[in-house]
C-alpha cells in the first residue's frame, strides 16, 4: 500500500469530513504536463526575482546599518524597485498555472486564510512603495532611511510567510474543515503545520545566494567599465553573502527533511524526484563554483554562467517541490482525473506573442544598454 | 436723469476689454447706466496669499457651495413634502417620485458634508490664527453660523417623521428641558406641547424652511462682507516674508475659478455618497412604541452628548454648565489671543486648541463606538 | 457548492473586490492612455522650439507615471485577482480555466510594457531621440493590447453571448456583444485620464505661467475625444445590455424598497454626471489655465475616480443575480443546476461540502445556511447587511420571502427544503433578539398556511353554494 494512503487514512479517521471541491468543469486547456513545464519555468524566474530583491534589500539594509558606502547601496537603491516590479510580474504566470492545475486546493486554502491572503496586497504596495521612496527621496536622514527600508523588508518577509502558509495548507485538505468552521473570516494561518518554518526558511535563505551572485557580477562590471578597482568591495560583499546564504539554505533544507513525514520522503526518493534533487544539488555546487571563480578572476562570463546555472537549479528544486505536493495530494486528486479540453489555438497565440515580445525586448534592451554603458564609461573616464 | 452724464472712470477704461469688442461695448453700456465701478474695484481688491497652506482657504467656499446645494435640493423636496402628512409624503418622495430618493439622499449628505466642512473651516481658522483682531467679527459670525447650521440639521432631522427622527429629537429636546429656568419653557416652545408630536413638525418645518434660511443667508452676507473688507488673513510665517517674496492671487476671479473644479468634485462626491449610502426611511414614528436600539444624535452632536455622560445623575447640571461655557470660550478667543506675531500666550492657546480638537474627536469616536 | 465562502466581516468579500477594483481601474486606464500621451508629447517636442523644456517636464510626468502605475496600478491589478479568488472562487476558476492562455498572453504584454517603460525612463539621458519616440509608441501599443485582452474577459461576464458551458467556444465568449463598445469607451477614457494627469503635473511648473498654460492646454485637449464620442458609445453599449439589467435600471428610478435595492440606477448616473463634471472642469481649466493649481487638478482626477466607482458598481450590479450572466449565480450556484428541481429541494447542508455536521433545525443550522448561501454577497452588519433587512421578519413572512426570493429578480433561487428556510428565518430573527426556534418558525408557518388553505376552502365552498 502506498504510504501516503496510510497518512490519508489516518487523517480520515480523525477528520471525518474532507470537503474537497471537484475540479473545474472546464477541465485543463492543455495536457497537465505542459502546464507543469510552464509553471516550473516561470516560477523559477519568479523565485530568482524574489530572491534578488529580498536579498538585495537585506544587503542594502546591512550597508546602511554598518554605514559602508562601497557603491553597492547606490546600485541596490536604484535597482531594487525594478527587481520588485519584475518579481510581481513574473509571479503572475505561476499563480495562473497553479490555479489551473490545483485550483480546487488553492482556492480553498486561500479562503481559509482569507484575511491574511488579502493582506498580501497592501503589504506588496507598502514594500514596493518604500523601495521607490528610498530611491527618489535624496535628502533623507540615515535613520529615516533605515526605517523606510526596514518596513519594506518586514513587509516582504511577511508576504513570504503568508505564501508558505497558503501553499502548505493547500496540500493538506485534512486540515481544512476544522480551520474553516472555527474561523470563516480567515483571520488565521496554517499553524500546526509541522514543516511550516523549515519551508519558510528554505524559501527565504536563497535570497542571500542569488543577490550575492548578482553583486559579484555588478562589482566585476563596475571595475571593468570604470577601469579601476571601484567594484572590488561590492563583489567581495556579494561573495561573502553568497556563501553564507548557501550554508543557511543547506541548514534549512536539512530542517525541512527532518520535519517531512518519512513516508512522503521515501515516496519522493523512490520516484523521479530523486533525479531532480540530485541534478539540483549538482547545479547548485556548480553555480557556486562559477561564482567563486568569477569573483577570483573577475570574469564576467563565469558570473553569468553561474547565474544561469542558478536559474536551472531553482527550476530543478521547483520540480521536486511539485512532486512532493503530488505525493501530499495523492489521496485526494490526480491530474488524470481532470478532463482536457484542448485550446491549442490559444496556446499558439500565446507562444507567438511570447516569442515576438521577447525578441523585441531583447533587441531593445541590448540597444538601450549599449548607449547607457557607453555613457557610463564616458562619464567615469574623466 | 441723463444717463450720458455718467463718466466711465479712467482705470475702468484701462481694465475693460477694448471698446470695439462686443464685451467691451456691453460693459461700457452697463457702467454708463449703473456706476458700480467702485463696487467692482472693491471686490477686485480681495487677494489670497499663496503659501503651502493655501488650500485651506477653499473651505469657506466649499461650505457655501454645499449650502447652495441645500437650497436647491431643499426646494425640490418642498415640492412634495407635506407637513400634515410628513412620513407619507417623504415615503412618496422615496418610493414614487422619479429620483426622489436620490435628491433626498443628496440633501442629507450635503448637510453632513457642509457641517464637516464648517468644522474644518473653523479649526483651520483656529490653527492659522485668523481670528485675531481685527477679525473678531468674522470669527463670531462664523461661529454663530456653525451653530445655526447645526440647528438646521437638528430641525431637518425630525421632518421625515420616522422612528429614528422621532426618538432622536425627543431625546435631544428632553436634554434641553433639563436646563434650569429657561429649559422647560424652551422645550415646550420647541415641541408645542409636553412631548414631541405632530405639533412639533409645524414648528420645526417653519424653522427649517423659513427662519433659519433667512437668518443664515443674512449672516453669510455679513460674514463675507467682513472678509471682503478686511481681506484674507495672512499666517505669521507669510506676513514675516519680505514684500517681494509675498505672492498673492486675486480672489476674483483667479482663486475662485481655480476652486470651481473642487466644487465639481464635491458635487461628484455627493452623488457618490448618495449612490453608495442612500438615506433610508425608517418606519413611521410611533410615539407609543419602544425606542429603537442604539439611538444616538447625529455625529456632529455626539461630542457634547457623549461628554454629558461623564456627568451622571445630579452632576449633569455641572456638565451642562461646562458645556455651555465652551461656546463662550470660543467666542472670547479673539479677545484672549491678540498677539501678532504669536507669542507665548498665543502658543499656549494653540496647544489648548489642539487639546480641544483631540477631545472633540475622542468624544465623537467614543460616541460612534459606544 | 464547491468552495468555502469567505465570511469577511463588515465589508464582505464583494466590497473588498470593489474597493480594489475601483482604485485599479483608474490607474490601469491611465497607464495605457499615458503611453499615448508620452508618444505624442515626444513627437510634438521634436517639432517645437522649446521642445527641450517640454521634455524636461515630460521627465517629471514619467517619474510620477512610472511610480503610480507600477506600484499602485500593477499591485492593485494583482489585488483584484487575489480578492476575486476569495470572493468568488468558483467564478474565478471558470474564468481562469477558460481564458488561461488569454491571460498568459496578457502577461506577455505586461512584461513588454514594463520593460519598454524602464528602457524609456532609465535611458532618458543616453537614448537617441528616435529611440525615445519609438519606445513611447511601443509602450502604448503593447499596453493597449493588454486592454484588448482583458476587455474580452470582463465583458464576457456580463454578456457571454453565444458561449455556453457546453460549447466552451472561447472566441464567442471573448468577442461577445459588449466587447467593441466597451473597448472603444475604455480607450477614449484612457486618453482623458492621461490629459488629467498631464494637467496635474503641469501645476508643478512654478514661475513660468506661460509654459504652465501651454502644457495645461496641451493636456486638456486629451479630454476632447471622450467628451464627444463616449455619449454616443454609451448608447451603443446600452443596447448590448441584457433585458434584465434594463429592468433593474428602470426599477431604480423610483426607489424600490425605500431606495435600498436598486443602486444600479444611482451608480449609472454617478458615472454619467461625473463624466459631465470632468468635461466641465477641464474646460474651465483650459479656459483659464493660470488659475489651475494642484487642488484643481487633483479634483479633476478625483471626479474621474468617483465616475469609475459609478461605472464599476454599475457593471457589477448589471450582472445580478449572476456573477457570469446566465451561467453562474453570485453565490456559486450553477444556472443549469438551479433548473434541477430535485437538486434544489434537497436538504441544502447535505450537499454543501463546507458545512460542518450540525443538528438539523438548530440555530447553527440557520447560521450555516447564511454563511454558505448568503454570505458571498451579504454581511450581517456591514455591506449589504442582512440584520437591518430582516428587521421586521415574522416566521411566515421569512419562510415565504425565501421561497419567492428568485422572483424578485435580483436574488438567486433559494436552495433547500422548507426546514432550511425555517432554520434560516429563525437565525435572522435571532439576530434581533427574537429566539423563536426553527421548529417554532416552521409550526407557525404551517399553521398559517393551513388556516389560509381552510379559509380558501371555506370561501370556495361558499362560492359553490
Amino acid at each position: 500500500m502506498n504510504p501516503s494512503h496510510l497518512i490519508a487514512a489516518l487523517i480520515a479517521q480523525t477528520q471525518a469530513q474532507v470537503p474537497l471541491p471537484s475540479p473545474d468543469p472546464l477541465g485543463y486547456p492543455v495536457p497537465a504536463i505542459l502546464l507543469q513545464i510552464l509553471s516550473y519555468f516561470t516560477l523559477g524566474l519568479h523565485f530568482i526575482a524574489v530572491n534578488f530583491t529580498l536579498g538585495g534589500l537585506i544587503y542594502l539594509v546591512w550597508t546602511k546599518i554598518r554605514k559602508v558606502d562601497n557603491g553597492a547601496s547606490e546600485f541596490l537603491s536604484s535597482s531594487l524597485p525594478l527587481g520588485f516590479s519584475y518579481l510581481v510580474t513574473l509571479g503572475i504566470p505561476p499563480l495562473l498555472f497553479v490555479q489551473v492545475m490545483y485550483g480546487q486546493m488553492f482556492y480553498s486554502s486561500s479562503v481559509i486564510i482569507g484575511a491574511f491572503w488579502i493582506l498580501v496586497v497592501p503589504l506588496l504596495i507598502l514594500a514596493y512603495g518604500m523601495l521607490y521612496l528610498n530611491k527618489l527621496k535624496k535628502d533623507t536622514r540615515p535613520n529615516t532611511r533605515l526605517v523606510i527600508l526596514g518596513i519594506s523588508l518586514l513587509a516582504m518577509l511577511t508576504i513570504g510567510f503568508i505564501y508558505v502558509n497558503n501553499l502548505t495548507l493547500s496540500m493538506t485538505p485534512g486540515m481544512w474543515m476544522e480551520k474553516y468552521t472555527a474561523n470563516p473570516a480567515g483571520s488565521q494561518l496554517n499553524h500546526g503545520e509541522p514543516t511550516l518554518f523549515a519551508r519558510y526558511a528554505l524559501f527565504m535563505s536563497p535570497a542571500l545566494v542569488v543577490a550575492g551572485a548578482a553583486l559579484v557580477l555588478v562589482g566585476i562590471l563596475r571595475s571593468k567599465w570604470r577601469g579601476d578597482d571601484a567594484g572590488v568591495p561590492i563583489h567581495e560583499l556579494g561573495m561573502k553573502g553568497h556563501l553564507i546564504g548557501r550554508v543557511a539554505t543547506l541548514a534549512a533544507a536539512g530542517a525541512l527533511i527532518s520535519t517531512l513525514p518519512k513516508e512522503f520522503l521515501d515516496t519522493l526518493m523512490a520516484g523521479p524526484g530523486k533525479l531532480f534533487l540530485i541534478f539540483g544539488v549538482g547545479l547548485a555546487a556548480l553555480s557556486t563554483a562559477m561564482v567563486v571563480v568569477a569573483a577570483q578572476k573577475k570574469g564576467t562570463v563565469f558570473g553569468i554562467i553561474g547565474i544561469v546555472l542558478m536559474v536551472l537549479e531553482v527550476i530543478m528544486f521547483i520540480a521536486v517541490r511539485d512532486f512532493l505536493r503530488q505525493i501530499y495530494l495523492a489521496e485526494f486528486f490526480k491530474f488524470e482525473d481532470v478532463p482536457v479540453h484542448e485550446q491549442w489555438g490559444m496556446v499558439g497565440i500565446f507562444v507567438a506573442s511570447m516569442v515576438a515580445g521577447l525578441a523585441l525586448l531583447i533587441v531593445l534592451t541590448v540597444k538601450v544598454s549599449k548607449s547607457a554603458i557607453a555613457r557610463y564609461k564616458e562619464s567615469h573616464a574623466a | 436723469m441723463d444717463k450720458n452724464q455718467i463718466q466711465i472712470p479712467a482705470d475702468a477704461e484701462a481694465a475693460l476689454p477694448a471698446a470695439d469688442t462686443k464685451m467691451g461695448k456691453f460693459y461700457r453700456a452697463l457702467l454708463k447706466r449703473y456706476p458700480i465701478w467702485p463696487v467692482i474695484q472693491f471686490f477686485m481688491g480681495k487677494k489670497v496669499p499663496e503659501h503651502k497652506h493655501s488650500a485651506w482657504y477653499m473651505l469657506g467656499g466649499i461650505a457655501l457651495f454645499f449650502f447652495v446645494i441645500q437650497i436647491i435640493t431643499g426646494i425640490l423636496l418642498m415640492i412634495y413634502y407635506k407637513p400634515g402628512q410628513p412620513w407619507q409624503s417623504v415615503n412618496r418622495i422615496v418610493m414614487e417620485v422619479p429620483f426622489g430618493a436620490l435628491i433626498r439622499s443628496m440633501h442629507h449628505w450635503s448637510a453632513n458634508l457642509m457641517i464637516l466642512t464648517l468644522f474644518l473651516h473653523m479649526f483651520s481658522t483656529l490653527f492659522m490664527k485668523a481670528y485675531r483682531p481685527p477679525r473678531e467679527g468674522t470669527w463670531i459670525t462664523g461661529f454663530i453660523l456653525l451653530t445655526l447650521v447645526m440647528l438646521f440639521g437638528f430641525s431637518g432631522y425630525l421632518l421625515p417623521w420616522d422612528d429614528l427622527a422621532f426618538f432622536a429629537v425627543r431625546i435631544g429636546v428632553s436634554e434641553m428641558e433639563k436646563l434650569p429656568i429657561l429649559g422647560p419653557f424652551a422645550a415646550d416652545l420647541a415641541r408645542g406641547g409636553s412631548d414631541v408630536s405632530m405639533e412639533t413638525i409645524g414648528r420645526f418645518y417653519a424653522l427649517h424652511v423659513v427662519v433659519l434660511p433667512l437668518l443664515v443667508l443674512a449672516l453669510i452676507g455679513i460674514h463675507l462682507l467682513f472678509v471682503q473688507i478686511q481681506g484674507v488673513s495672512e499666517p505669521d510665517t507669510f506676513a514675516a516674508l519680505p514684500e517681494e517674496k509675498k505672492k498673492y492671487r486675486r480672489f476674483f476671479s483667479d482663486f475662485m475659478i481655480g476652486e470651481i473644479p473642487v466644487w465639481l468634485f464635491m458635487f461628484g462626491l455627493l452623488i457618490a455618497l448618495s449612490a453608495a449610502m442612500p438615506r433610508e426611511l425608517a418606519p413611521e414614528a410611533n410615539p407609543m412604541g419602544a425606542a429603537p436600539e442604539g439611538i444616538k444624535p447625529e455625529w456632529y452632536l455626539l461630542a457634547p452628548y457623549q461628554a454629558l455622560k461623564l456627568f451622571p445623575g445630579h452632576f449633569e447640571l455641572i456638565g451642562m454648565a461646562l458645556m455651555g461655557l465652551a461656546p463662550l470660550v470660543v467666542i472670547a478667543l479673539p479677545f484672549l489671543d491678540k498677539e501678532v506675531p504669536t507669542g507665548k500666550r498665543g502658543e499656549l492657546i494653540t496647544k489648548m486648541a489642539i487639546g480641544g480638537l483631540i477631545g472633540f474627536l475622542g468624544m465623537t469616536i467614543w460616541g460612534l463606538l459606544s | 457548492m464547491n468552495y468555502p465562502v469567505w465570511n469577511f466581516p463588515i465589508l464582505g468579500g464583494s466590497l473588498v473586490v470593489a474597493i480594489i477594483a475601483i482604485i485599479h481601474v483608474l490607474i490601469s486606464h491611465l497607464a495605457i492612455g499615458g503611453g499615448a500621451f508620452l508618444a505624442i508629447a515626444e513627437i510634438w517636442s521634436n517639432k517645437i522650439s522649446d521642445g527641450e523644456k517640454v521634455r524636461k517636464w515630460l521627465h517629471k510626468f514619467t517619474t510620477f507615471f512610472l511610480v503610480y502605475t507600477t506600484v499602485f496600478g500593477a499591485i492593485t491589478g494583482v489585488g483584484i485577482w487575489f480578492s476575486i479568488q476569495l470572493a468568488s472562487p468558483e467564478a474565478t476558476s471558470l474564468l481562469i480555466h477558460q481564458f488561461v492562455f488569454a491571460w498568459a498572453t496578457e502577461w506577455v504584454t505586461f512584461i513588454g510594457e514594463l520593460t519598454v517603460l524602464y528602457l524609456y525612463y532609465y535611458g532618458w539621458n543616453s537614448n537617441s531621440r528616435g529611440m525615445q519616440v519609438f519606445l513611447a509608441v511601443a509602450y502604448f501599443v503593447i499596453a493597449w493590447f493588454s486592454l484588448f485582452i482583458i476587455n474580452g474577459i470582463l465583458t464576457f461576464m456580463l454578456t457571454p453571448g453565444a458561449w455556453t458551458l457546453d460549447n466552451k467556444e472561447i472566441a464567442w465568449g471573448f468577442f461577445n456583444p459588449g466587447y467593441t463598445p466597451s473597448l472603444l469607451i475604455r480607450t477614449l477614457i484612457m486618453f482623458l485620464l492621461a490629459g488629467l494627469a498631464g494637467i496635474m503635473i503641469a501645476t508643478f511648473i512654478k514661475d513660468d505661467d506661460e509654459f504652465k498654460s501651454k502644457m495645461i492646454r496641451f493636456s486638456a485637449k486629451w479630454v476632447i475625444p471622450a467628451a464627444v464620442l463616449v455619449p454616443v458609445l454609451t448608447v451603443w453599449y446600452w443596447l448590448t445590455l441584457p433585458e434584465s439589467t434594463l429592468k433593474f435600471y428602470e426599477a431604480g428610478i423610483v426607489g424600490v424598497a425605500g431606495g435600498k435595492m436598486e443602486g444600479i440606477t444611482r451608480f449609472f448616473w454617478l458615472a454619467v454626471i461625473s463624466g459631465a463634471l470632468v468635461v466641465l472642469g477641464t474646460s474651465i481649466a483650459a479656459w483659464k489655465p493660470k488659475t489651475v493649481h494642484f487642488s484643481t487638478a487633483i479634483s479633476l482626477l478625483l471626479i474621474a475616480q468617483v465616475g469609475f466607482m459609478g461605472a464599476e458598481f454599475f457593471r457589477e450590479m448589471a450582472r445580478k443575480p449572476y456573477v457570469i450572466k446566465g451561467v453562474l449565480y453570485s453565490n456559486a450556484l450553477w444556472a443549469h443546476k438551479a433548473e434541477d428541481k430535485a437538486y434544489m429541494n434537497e436538504p441544502y447542508l447535505s450537499h454543501a461540502k463546507w458545512a460542518p455536521k450540525v443538528q438539523p433545525m438548530t440555530l447553527e443550522h440557520g447560521e450555516w445556511m447564511f454563511r454558505l448561501q448568503c454570505a458571498t454577497c451579504h454581511t450581517l452588519d456591514g455591506y449589504r447587511s442582512l440584520t437591518p433587512r430582516t428587521e421586521n421578519w415574522t416566521p411566515s413572512f421569512g419562510v415565504r420571502f425565501l421561497e419567492n426570493l428568485h422572483e424578485q429578480g435580483v436574488m438567486p433561487p433559494f436552495q433547500g427544503t422548507l426546514q432550511d428556510r425555517a432554520a434560516l428565518t429563525s437565525y435572522f430573527m435571532h439576530l434581533h433578539g427574537n429566539d423563536t426556534s426553527p421548529g417554532a418558525v416552521l409550526d407557525t408557518y404551517e399553521k398559517e398556511e393551513k388556516a389560509k388553505a381552510e379559509a380558501m376552502n371555506a370561501s370556495m365552498k361558499e362560492a359553490q353554494k
